[in-house]
């Protein structure tokens, strides 16, 4: 099981990152009345855009000098690549990303453009590579996107500045993946303050922190979701008991109520969420003010294909 | 005419203690453009209430004022994002607010300013560009707030400069949208006092650029211009008043095409995944086309109200 890293760790990680990532600010949600109490923490404003850069440059920045000199690799549908490709030629190093063959071509081009190495596999292939450890037999550092430890500290720099800039709040809204981001940030705030609840929020189409809460275990889901940036089917066997004792709760999201998220945030805070990066406040909108208080909902990405968008923005126009 | 000066630093300082609070500390982010002619960044004022600058402007003008002068409210000329930013603040402090319109103002913005609980008048065009020059109309009373020329409004609008200077203090150029000029002149009052080596340019789109034209004629001249999409700059004439102050404190007027601007709202909605308006979009497309040279560039994305249709087309690679 994975350890919840001390607050010492996580400060100690956000100094490293400081000068790196941007301070992201928390803005009203403008889209319900004036005391709806939301506020996003908007990470496609974040350098290179997601807020994966915060965990994948901890993590490479936390290699020894050798491990460095093997160059990095990772497992990824876009947005850590990225981050990793960024991370490694500040290092001056070469990183290798496994990227599944469906993934977006400009996500494919960002990672070239910032000199990383796509390797492009069918996507089942991807997740055996990771359940069956097979970067072991590589020479690569391997920085494991959801379950490294560095990753899981370096998200969690996210949580404290949302404490530093919302002392008061009550509940925070966390989509969950493979789970890095949910449990990096969840540990770094109740680190500084046990009582704030932290949500996990998952699309109805892909279950599988919800059913693995109610099974008592992780099992496999399938995952039916436009949330692409969330469309993990199993959370790993280390990263779930650290998941099911830090949470507050599981809450799903239909699809309907993710595309009026992305619409809202659209119109009223004039920023595109990628379907995974609304499914915060989709959730936040679904729980009673009197239930949640004070709430911080992460936008995570906007990676969303221009058709999905228009699509969703045409949807309006007939409503 | 009234001579205007620019806008002394001391009354910027004291206008971003006042509205600290009111408006968004707006971040500053590189636009993720790995093959640009410089390394520019946007000013997201598009993430403000009401989705643009104004509020710093109305909001200042509103807190600057006595008691006795809001006793019975306040009241603006605009057809767009002033009288929103006016509005909104007004309805937060629970003063009345009325707006003065040109009679061919588009339905959508007409129902965005009701929302917020403004009155309505609407009155010919000629007449309401007069507001402007008399800053009275029949009928209206209260605190009249100017959408560009009050003191107190570029002094809010001046807080963009002072945040810029302390998120890039190496900062080399910097282009704002030029539409009565107050953003503009408001946010290069701070930078000329504290940094002169700064460039400040503003930026016209080329179907409606009267700045360009008269900083050329050395004197305001009228020009042919054509309506588009890019409506919140752009009439065919510079304000007099503003003119002499511009002149004195802008490097120029960046003319844009519409193309770019088309290409620029573009490339931030899927770069950086923010929504501009053709006004916001302006400088990126001429930062982008090399027209504000290399070195580090903040371009300053006044707002992100456009409508649905219009943003659909241009997400599609269309012209609105």
């Amino acid at each position: 099981m994975i350890e919840r890293p001390s607050l010492n760790e996580f400060k100690a990680a956000a100094n490293n990152l400081e000068s790196i990532i941007v301070h992201t600010p928390l803005i009203p949600y403008r889209g319900g009345d004036n005391d709806a109490k939301i506020l996003l923490k908007p990470e496609i404003l974040q350098a290179v855009n997601s807020f994966k850069l915060r965990g994948v440059f901890n993590a490479v920045a936390s290699l020894s000098a050798e491990e460095k000199s093997k160059g990095v690799s990772t497992v990824s549908a876009g947005n850590t690549a990225q981050a990793l490709a960024w991370s490694a030629r500040y290092f001056g190093i070469s990183a290798r990303s496994i990227m599944p063959d469906t993934a977006p071509l400009p996500k494919i081009e960002a990672v070239k453009a910032y000199g990383g190495i796509p390797v492009l596999i069918p996507i089942s292939e991807v997740f055996r590579f990771l359940q069956e450890h097979l970067w072991e037999q590589e020479p690569y550092s391997f920085i494991h996107p959801w379950t490294n430890g560095q990753v899981l500290i370096g998200h969690g720099s996210l949580g404290l500045e949302i404490m530093d800039d919302a002392p008061d709040v009550d509940t925070v809204f966390i989509p969950v993946g493979g789970g890095g981001l949910l449990g990096g940030v969840g540990s770094a705030i109740k680190a500084v303050n046990p009582s704030v609840r932290i949500y996990a929020v998952e699309p109805e189409g892909c279950p599988s922190l919800r059913s693995a809460v109610d099974h008592g275990q992780p099992i496999t889901v399938e995952c039916k979701t436009i949330c692409d940036g969330v469309a993990v089917p199993y959370i790993t066997d280390e990263m779930f008991p650290f998941l099911n004792e830090l949470i507050d709760d599981v809450l799903l999201v239909s699809e309907r109520a993710v595309r009026a998220a992305i619409r809202s945030i659209l119109w009223h805070n004039k920023m595109l969420a990628e379907p995974a990066g609304a499914l915060a406040l989709a959730a936040a909108l679904q729980v009673p003010l009197t239930h949640r208080g004070k709430s911080v909902c992460l936008v995570t990405g906007g990676s969303i294909s221009s058709e999905l968008m228009m699509e969703i923005l045409q949807e309006e126009r007939g409503q | 005419m009234k001579t205007l000066e620019p806008i002394p630093l001391e009354q910027i300082r004291a206008a971003k203690k006042r509205i600290a609070g009111n408006v968004l500390r707006s971040p500053l982010i590189r636009l993720s453009v790995s093959d640009a002619p410089a390394e520019i960044f946007l000013k997201l004022e598009n993430l403000q209430p009401i989705g643009s600058f104004k509020l710093r402007g109305a909001a200042n003008a509103i807190l600057s004022a006595s008691d006795k002068e809001l006793e019975r409210g306040v009241w603006t000329a605009s057809a767009g994002n002033m009288a929103q930013g006016v509005a909104w603040y007004a309805r937060q402090l629970g003063l009345g607010c009325s707006v003065v319109v040109p009679e061919n103002a588009p339905d959508t913005k007409l129902t965005a300013i009701k929302r917020l609980g403004a009155g309505i008048t609407k009155v010919p065009r000629k007449d309401w560009l007069n507001i402007y020059k008399t800053h009275a109309h029949e009928g209206m009373e209260g605190l009249f707030i100017h959408a560009f020329s009050d003191p107190d409004v570029m002094a809010g609008n001046g807080t963009i400069g002072l945040e810029i200077l302390e998120d890039l203090p190496d900062v080399n150029s910097v282009v704002i949208p030029y539409g009565g000029g107050g953003l503009s002149c408001g946010v290069a009052s701070t930078l000329r006092a504290l940094n002169p080596k700064i460039k400040v340019y503003a930026c016209e789109v080329e179907t409606a650029a009267p700045l360009a034209a008269s900083l050329n004629a050395g004197e305001p001249v009228e020009i042919n211009h054509t309506p588009s999409f890019v409506d919140g700059i752009g009439v065919h004439f510079v304000f007099p008043e503003m003119f002499s102050l511009a002149r004195q404190l802008l490097d120029g007027s960046l003319v844009t095409s519409l193309d770019g601007i088309v290409s620029a709202i573009k490339i931030m909605a899927e770069r950086n995944h923010v929504i501009a308006e053709g006004a916001g979009a302006a400088p990126v497309a001429a930062a982008l086309a090399g027209l504000a040279g290399a070195g580090k560039i903040v371009c300053v994305v006044s707002g992100g109200n456009i409508d649905a249709e219009k943003l659909a087309k241009i997400l599609g690679g269309d012209m609105p």
